[in-house]
């Protein structure tokens, strides 16, 4: 598997350290969120596993150490991009496919903050 | 020199070798004689041998069955001794060499007289599941003491090596535009084709040497012989640029275009000229833009009575061996045929003088062969001899009987599709059934693939060549003038013909693991419609040859069975490695001590000159205890080291300690987030314990983190969390506040560091460096002074894990060395002692300090007795699940200190905790668990510990037991009391 890192381009998956689904951001800092209300619950815990184009989460240990999230799709591999962590984020993020709905702001929302 | 051995069944001329180098070999002990170009099988078919091996489970006598890669029958084991022994390899592939010794498998006995060939006798009784039914009767008792050793003793293929491989295996990465797997004429001229347009082609080919069916089926390329033509293939390959591999099989397809290919580099070599220090074999890990599918195709035989006894084999290894190593397999061959391709075998075999005679399934050929018999429309029905095939019935049109010594069997060729399948979860199909080719052929290929040759379904070798150009055109090839092609061999799909009828036991499919039609009828009949429980039922395709020349046959006949067509059953799943792979080759040199890195500090080799034994820890090698002169163990060795620390002065290297330079306007802001206490109001100059949490507000990590400047700081961690603490630091700057200005780099491996503890450190460190003021009010606890030693950084932190007045020291890594020398010189006056890892621990046990052993990923800041840690004025990692409910439950174990009643005893590391030394020991009176131990506590006389209890607080002072169910139940009374046995008021430290 290669994963194309966007600091160095397209490396082998061995120089990487995957931490899991990139489905929820962490919630604000100090927020009011609880810790059994569904933003802490999101981030930590519930993943939807998809059969689809997912997003998970890459650390370039053995190259630039950044934090990428890497766009496959679950059933074929294939890799189709891969964003900085420090931009998935954003609200600017670049399109994530259908299945996109959490956005920080909804999160929140959702939570009574 | 030994006379010349006969080979009976070798010609006077033709094939490729040198009969100018006999090269004399050994099977079973007994001496042959072959010619360089042999390979072990060609050799011994020469020298007149048709008995090879036994088969695995009815312990049948075999011989070979193929001339390549698929043989599931001729398995040898090459060198014996225990840690020489090789087993399972297939004798065609083996390449002859001077002195080479081989050895058949799956007997006891003499290969000619098989104690467990009453399998065979009663092979009736054990059909297809005969191990999932039988072996019910008498339970589980009679299957480990009766079935299981019977059946490990007959089954099971060949014997492993018993001590460790000796052999040197690399692991390399190879790079190419396009991988070309399979070096036949249709490989070679794609890849040619695509090095002349300026790819650069790696070319693969299993073999030893390239050519493929072209080295022995006689057609001729523009009057060349394929094995010539094939040399100047390469050559201009290589004039071109490309790189061509023999003895490189590419046995895996994986995503992203990464192929796993191995290398033979010195099996084929005699043992004298193999180089030492040189790798046996090279794992490739190959990245390729693009891969042309070469693979060639595979025959296939036809199921009748007797079909795998010695002397029958398929007619493209009969042809082989006579093409290419000049042996003819019989005097007197038959060959059985469903299709043309088998009237070129038996013309070949005329040729040569032989008395031959075809029989052709279908009534309807008109083909003839020069000086060959032809019987049409009718099938082999039955081939007897035990220990070597002499009659073969025949039967349909007419039927009789014929006396031979060879039965050559043409069923049709199976592409090799196996790599081309290797992906289908991505590509989402799967080998396509075509009803005319009466073959799968590969599934449909993406952008970055192509095929060529005779894998596309392509029969004769201008169809393969077309196929070639046509592969090399997907990817833009050069134009290649096309040879002319003259002795070419008729070809034409097969008959259909998986097994003649009345074919039934005794008629095998796949040799290898004695799977027969009627195996295949029995697994229908009991409703295993899948082919893959069919698989798994019958074992008809497992093992080492994964069913190559027998999975065709076998799905064909379910699909019969079943009345399903052959598409609607399919094939099983093709997956890695396409041929078995050397498991020393995936380790490559990551095995034994260099199975990990070390990490060595600076003062390793002080350490060593003065008697530290080493422990692991994690990559690390850290000084255990320094044994002194009349010191009986360890423990005597760290008890010394403990009391010097305590009443005198003791040093210890905390170099392995992870270091974390952090700066930036925002660092504070950051610490602040990280950790669960403030770091805002954190002067210069001085340093603060920090506790770390996880997300899920479990504690993660300690340390002490200083303030260098105003923006700067230098974050310690523990040894064994430093690579974690840096990846989750990253982790949260770069995933959740990008926009904090703020940098950090791990610094471990720049900076040594040592402690100074004990009562006369501070003497020490104000003699390591007298222009300080290093009193109690120039440096107090906590502080931290940035200075220089000898013109280098040196930074001064009195901070204490021991308990004791302490200091730690950190220099530049290659000063460091120096630096504890002079430490040791300074230090003299006061008997410094150098303290390893055991005193480090009794010490820190003694004042209740917690490390990974309590700090387990399970424990809240609550459960350690750490609540005073946290701000409540600010949000950090972890805060949030932190006030999870369940954190506040009184049921939670927390930590307590134990001391052992009896002097004597000492408490058991992982112990369990119980109130009453009555029982039952068991989770419904347990308290808790012990954690660390400290086999002798100078400060208490006795053993001490640490442990996590429920309840704690109500405990201390209580008598309680440690129970040990690894230790036999052994119970041990200790008496419970604060964790915090040594200067619980922080009176040393701060003094
Ligand atoms: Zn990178």
């Amino acid at each position: 598997m290669l994963i194309p890192c966007p600091h160095c381009g397209l490396r082998p998956s061995e120089e990487f350290v995957p931490k899991g689904l990139a489905e929820a951001p962490r919630p604000a800092l100090g927020g009011r969120a609880k810790p059994d209300g569904p933003a802490w619950q999101n981030y930590l815990h519930l993943r939807d596993n998809v059969a689809d184009h997912s997003h998970e989460y890459f650390h370039h240990a053995l190259g630039c150490r950044s934090w990428i999230v890497v766009h496959r799709h679950t059933l074929t591999h294939e890799v189709t991009g891969a964003t900085m962590a420090a931009d998935f984020w954003k609200a600017d993020k670049p399109a994530k496919g259908a299945k996109d709905a959490k956005s920080p702001t909804a999160e929140t929302a959702e939570d009574g903050q | 020199m030994t006379a010349s051995l006969p080979q009976p069944m070798r010609l006077r001329e033709g094939g490729l070798i040198n009969r100018n180098r006999p090269l004399t070999f050994t099977f079973d002990r007994r001496v042959y004689q072959g010619y360089e170009g042999d390979s072990l099988a060609s050799a011994l078919l020469a020298s007149g041998v048709k008995l090879f091996g036994r088969s695995f489970k009815y312990h049948r006598p075999r011989g070979v069955f193929s001339a390549g890669p698929e043989e599931p029958s001729a398995l040898v084991e090459i060198d014996q001794g225990k840690a020489e022994r090789d087993p399972n390899h297939r004798a065609p592939m083996v390449e002859l060499y001077d002195g080479l010794e081989t050895f058949s498998q799956n007997h006891i006995g003499p290969l000619g007289l098989d104690l467990m060939e009453a399998n065979d006798l009663i092979s009736r009784f054990l059909p297809a599941g005969f191990y999932y039914k039988t072996f019910f009767f008498g339970g589980l008792q009679a299957w480990y003491r009766f079935y299981e050793p019977i059946i490990r003793r007959a089954a099971g293929l060949g014997r492993p090596p018993m001590e460790a491989d000796p052999h040197h295996y690399d692991k390399i990465y190879t790079f190419a535009d396009t991988l070309v797997v399979g070096g036949g004429i249709a490989g070679l001229t794609t890849a040619l084709s695509l090095a002349r347009a300026g790819q650069s082609v790696l070319v693969c080919d299993e073999r030893d040497r390239v050519g493929g069916a072209a080295l022995w089926q006689g057609e001729r390329f523009d009057g060349q012989s394929g094995a010539a033509y094939g040399d100047h293939l390469v050559a201009e390959i290589e004039a071109a640029g490309g790189r061509v591999l023999p003895r490189t099989t590419v046995f895996g397809v994986y995503d992203g275009g990464i192929y796993g290919a191995l290398e033979r580099c010195q099996d084929h070599l005699a043992k004298a000229d193999r180089r030492v220090h040189t790798a046996r074999m090279k794992y490739h890990r190959i990245q390729a833009d693009r891969v042309v599918y070469a693979t060639g195709a595979i025959e296939r035989s036809v199921g009748f009575m007797g079909n795998d006894r010695p002397g029958v084999m398929l007619a493209s290894a009969g042809h082989a061996y006579l093409g290419r190593y000049g042996v003819r397999v019989g005097q007197q061959p038959t060959i059985f045929t469903t299709n043309d391709g088998g009237y070129a075998v038996a013309a070949a075999l005329a040729a040569t003088g032989a008395d031959v005679t075809l029989l052709d399934a279908r009534a309807d050929s008109r083909l003839e062969a020069e000086g060959v018999r032809v019987l049409r429309g009718v099938h082999a029905t039955k081939a007897h001899g035990r220990m070597g095939l002499h009659r073969v019935d025949y039967g349909g049109a007419q039927s009789g009987s014929l006396t031979t010594d060879a039965l050559l069997v043409a069923g049709g060729w199976n592409p090799a599709v196996h790599l081309t399948s290797h992906t289908n979860d991505r590509r989402q199909s799967k080998p396509v059934y075509d009803a005319d080719l009466r073959a799968f052929l590969p599934p449909e290929l993406v952008d970055s693939e192509a095929a060529s040759g005779s894998v596309t379904g392509a029969l004769g070798t201008a169809d393969c060549l077309a196929s070639a150009a046509a592969a090399a055109a997907k990817f833009g090839g050069a134009a290649l003038d096309t040879p002319a092609v003259d002795e070419a061999v008729a070809v034409s799909a097969p008959k259909e013909l998986w097994a003649v009828p009345g074919a039934g036991q005794a008629a095998f499919l796949d040799l290898q693991n004695d799977a027969t039609v009627k195996d295949v009828g029995l697994a229908a009949q009991e409703g295993f419609r899948s082919v893959e429980h069919m698989k798994r039922y019958t074992t008809l395709g497992m093992a080492t040859d994964q069913g190559k020349t027998s999975n065709v046959n076998g799905l064909a006949l379910l699909a019969a069975a079943t009345g399903r067509e052959i598409s609607a059953v399919g094939t099983t799943t093709f997956r890695p490695p396409y041929t078995p792979v050397p498991m020393g080759a995936f380790a490559g040199h990551h095995r034994q001590r260099d199975y990990e890195p070390f990490r060595y500090s600076p003062v390793y080799d002080w350490a060593e000159a003065n008697g530290a034994t080493f422990v692991e820890a994690g990559l690390w090698m850290r000084p255990s205890w320094y044994t002194q002169a009349g010191e009986a163990d360890w423990l005597e060795s760290a008890v010394r080291e403990t009391r010097a620390t305590r009443d005198q002065l003791g040093i210890t290297d905390v170099s392995t300690l992870g270091k974390i330079d952090i700066q930036g306007p925002d660092a504070a802001e950051f610490l602040n987030r990280l950790y669960t206490n403030g770091w805002k109001s954190l002067p210069v100059g001085k340093a603060r314990y920090g506790l770390m949490l996880r997300e899920d507000g479990f504690v993660f990590d300690d340390g002490t983190t200083s303030r260098l400047a105003e923006c700067h700081f230098y974050m310690t961690t523990t040894t064994a969390k430093a690579a974690a603490v840096m990846a989750h630091m990253e982790f949260v700057h770069q995933s959740a506040w990008p926009d904090l200005q703020v940098a950090f780099a791990s610094v471990t491996d720049q900076w040594g560091g040592l402690a100074l503890a004990g009562p006369k450190s501070r003497d020490c460190l104000a003699a390591l460096f007298p222009e300080l003021d290093v009193s109690n009010d120039g440096m107090p606890f906590m502080g931290v002074i940035e200075t220089t030693w000898k013109g280098h950084t040196a930074r001064l932190f009195r901070i204490s894990f021991s308990g004791e007045l302490a200091y730690e020291v950190a220099v530049p890594a290659d000063v460091f060395d120096a630096f504890w020398r002079e430490a040791m010189a300074a230090g003299a006056q006061w008997d410094i002692t150098p303290y390893g890892l055991e005193a480090l621990n009794i010490l820190r046990i003694e004042k209740g300090h917690v490390t990974g052993g309590e700090l387990d990923g399970r424990v809240s800041m609550d459960d350690v007795g750490l609540r005073k840690m946290v701000s409540t004025k600010k949000d950090f990692v972890g805060k949030a699940m932190s006030r999870r409910t369940a954190f506040s439950d009184p049921d939670r174990v927390k930590m307590i200190g134990l001391v052992a009643t009896e002097a004597d005893e000492r408490i058991i590391g992982g112990g369990i905790v119980f109130d009453s030394k009555d029982g039952p020991f068991d989770h419904t009176t347990m308290l808790g668990y012990v954690t660390s131990v400290a086999a002798f506590s100078p400060l208490k006389d006795r053993s001490i510990a640490l442990a996590f209890i429920k309840n704690a607080a109500d405990y201390h002072g209580r008598t309680l037991y440690v129970v040990s169910h690894v230790h036999n139940r052994a119970i041990i009374e200790v008496t419970a009391e604060s964790p915090h046995f040594y200067d619980p008021k922080n009176e040393k430290v701060t003094g």
